[in-house]
């Protein structure tokens, strides 16, 4: 058998594994949309940190962390620096979701907004919003598979097909199981992808470079430019402060208004869950370095790869390992892209329906958890075209999608914490900062930036949303007393 | 169980141990996120902006960051254990 061979056996090993795990986990759940969407809430601590842990090991991580680590030096480390900063809220944020939640039947982000904010223009924007965003990033997900299996098999599996055998596994899963099988395939996806990134990620530099500090020190000799903080853009440059550190904020505050992410509050066994989640969330933080070890290992190596997306399979191929351990690895970088790309399918899917046709549209639950079933299938299909196409810069849309995302912040805070903010508040904010976040992405887009000290559109909106919010809300009339307070003092 | 969730420090009456009230520990977490903002953006991160020595073998920034994300572990799980302790 030749070695790619060997190599695509494991893979397709791997693949049948995940298959069978994600099939088996939907026995138990109801056939109800709380069970397809929501786990009928009853996930324990093992799987909501790995579900939470698979977000922050998506393809992204994966491939564009040793990418940037490799291309843009320091700049990677933003990718650090933002998960602390962005899931603490959450430790508060989330149980009190998760009650209400319960109280009312939520098992979306735009039910909980907009059951404190009635309004049907914003469920449905808030919809609208989210699966713009949603699409550039499950298309990344997609195409790091396709990337993968094309590399490792010297190409005799195309990228196409790679992406479509997949990400057609994890169709079947995600229609037959919900988000039950989005959990039990991230644990197991999960220990793979931890133990691959430290096995390779402290093997390369010391087999290289004879450690760690010996590579760093040859990297300092060589690329001093590459080490100092904010490291480089894309193009090779020096990257601006203003960018690195606005990228740390929109991603922090953007970080669990992820819908994907939010909505997992939603599926959670107890707050206790919660909360313990939250707690060992940082671990994957630290994971995530050997990661750029990976990529930092390659920026000495005397080839280089096509794009610097490929530059950990193309380190895996290079590191003369068994085909056996090559394997591995790629199945390793596969569950990275699978994990977080079925949690993202499903949860584009599911607020579809729940929040932009329910609210329109009286559905018996039977034809709801259908059609979010159709959703998936369609979004996959959208997700699907768009990877296989060459052209439009997706890491330049998923920034985008940040600044969209982040703008679902100040509603959720305002619908928690602050009695006095009002529908007429919340909509004005949301609309006036996603128009000036759109418009700043716009603005550099065709060639004018016009973003003051290189800081993220995201930003920017918030700069705009939040202070259009309070100023509409008190010139408002507040809502009725026991409704805001059903909200903002419910006990978690 | 501890009662008093207004002052600074409380007694457990169960295991006679002095312990910081939940809402010391919330404030102790809140401001550390605010020096973790600080210390990792613009212009706090420039402070600590430098390669050598090297720890653990890494930059001295990414360890600097590392070792920022490990408090905040020890501090998220004290103020679990203190959550869990006055009941909430």
């Amino acid at each position: 058998m030749e070695r790619w061979q060997i190599i695509a056996l494991i893979i397709a090993l791997y693949l049948g594994v995940t298959l069978l795990i994600g099939l088996f986990s939907g026995r138990r759940a109801s056939k109800s949309v709380q069970g397809y969407v929501a786990g009928d809430r009853d996930f324990g601590l093992l799987v909501m940190y790995f579900v939470l842990g698979a977000s922050v090991f998506s393809a992204f991580a994966f491939l564009g962390g040793p990418g940037w680590a490799y291309s843009r030096g320091a700049a990677a480390f933003y990718i650090l620096c933002y998960g602390v900063l962005g899931i603490v809220p959450y430790f508060f944020i989330g149980p009190k979701a998760a009650a209400l939640g319960r109280r009312h039947g939520y098992v979306t982000q735009a039910q909980l907004i907009c059951g404190r904010f009635p309004s049907r223009a914003l469920s449905l924007m808030i919809a609208i919003l989210t699966v713009l965003a949603f699409i550039p990033y499950i298309t990344l997900q997609m195409r790091g598979a396709g990337i993968v299996i094309e590399a490792v098999t010297e190409g005799h599996v195309p990228l196409w097909m790679g992406a479509a055998v997949a990400y057609g596994i994890v169709i079947i899963y995600v229609l037959f199981s919900g988000v039950s099988a989005v959990g039990w395939t991230n644990t197991f996806q999960g220990i793979f992808m931890l133990t691959i990134a430290w096995s390779l990620g402290l093997y390369l530099p010391i087999s290289l470079y004879g450690g760690v500090g010996e590579m760093f020190t040859r990297i300092l000799a060589e690329r001093p430019e590459l080490l100092s903080l904010p490291g480089l853009t894309a193009t090779g440059e020096p990257w601006s402060w203003g960018g690195y550190s606005s990228a740390i904020i929109v991603s922090a505050v953007g970080l669990m208004m992820w819908p994907h992410l939010f909505m997992k509050a939603f599926t959670a066994r107890s707050d206790n869950t919660l909360r313990q989640t939250v707690v060992l969330f940082p671990t994957f933080q630290l994971f995530l370095i050997p990661v750029f070890l990976i990529g930092f290992a390659g920026v000495l190596y005397p080839e280089s790869p096509p794009s610097s997306d490929f530059i950990l399979p193309f380190m895996i191929l290079n590191a003369e390992l068994p085909a056996i351990v090559v394997g591995l690895f790629c199945a390793g970088a596969l569950s990275a892209s699978m994990s977080t790309g079925d949690s993202l399918m499903h949860a584009a899917a599911s607020v579809t329906v729940e929040d932009g046709i329910r609210p329109f549209r009286a559905l018996s639950d039977q034809s709801r958890r259908r059609l979010i079933q159709g959703f998936v299938l369609l979004v996959g299909a959208i997700a699907f075209v768009f990877a296989v196409t060459e052209g439009v810069s997706l890491v330049v849309l998923l920034l985008t999608a940040y600044g969209i995302i982040c703008q679902l912040a100040p509603p959720i805070v305002a619908a928690l914490y602050w009695q006095r903010a009002t529908t007429a508040g919340v909509v004005a904010g949301f609309i006036a900062g996603s128009m000036t976040a759109a418009f700043f992405f716009l603005s550099g887009y065709f060639g004018n930036d016009l973003r003051p000290f290189d800081l993220h559109e995201g930003m920017l909106g918030l700069l705009v949303h939040v202070p259009v919010l309070i100023v509409v809300s008190l010139a408002t009339r507040s809502q009725a007393a026991d409704h805001r307070r059903s909200f903002t003092e419910i006990r978690a | 169980m501890s009662g008093a969730r207004s002052g600074l420090i409380v007694d457990d009456l169960e295991t006679g141990e002095c312990m910081l009230s939940v809402r010391t520990v919330r404030w102790i977490m809140a401001t550390y996120l605010l020096l973790f903002m600080l210390a990792t953006t613009w212009p706090g991160a420039s402070l600590f902006n430098a390669v050598r020595p090297l720890v653990f073998g890494l930059p001295f920034n990414l360890f600097f960051i590392a070792l920022l994300i490990v408090i905040a572990l020890v501090l998220l799980a004290a103020l679990y254990t203190s959550e869990q302790r006055s009941g909430d």
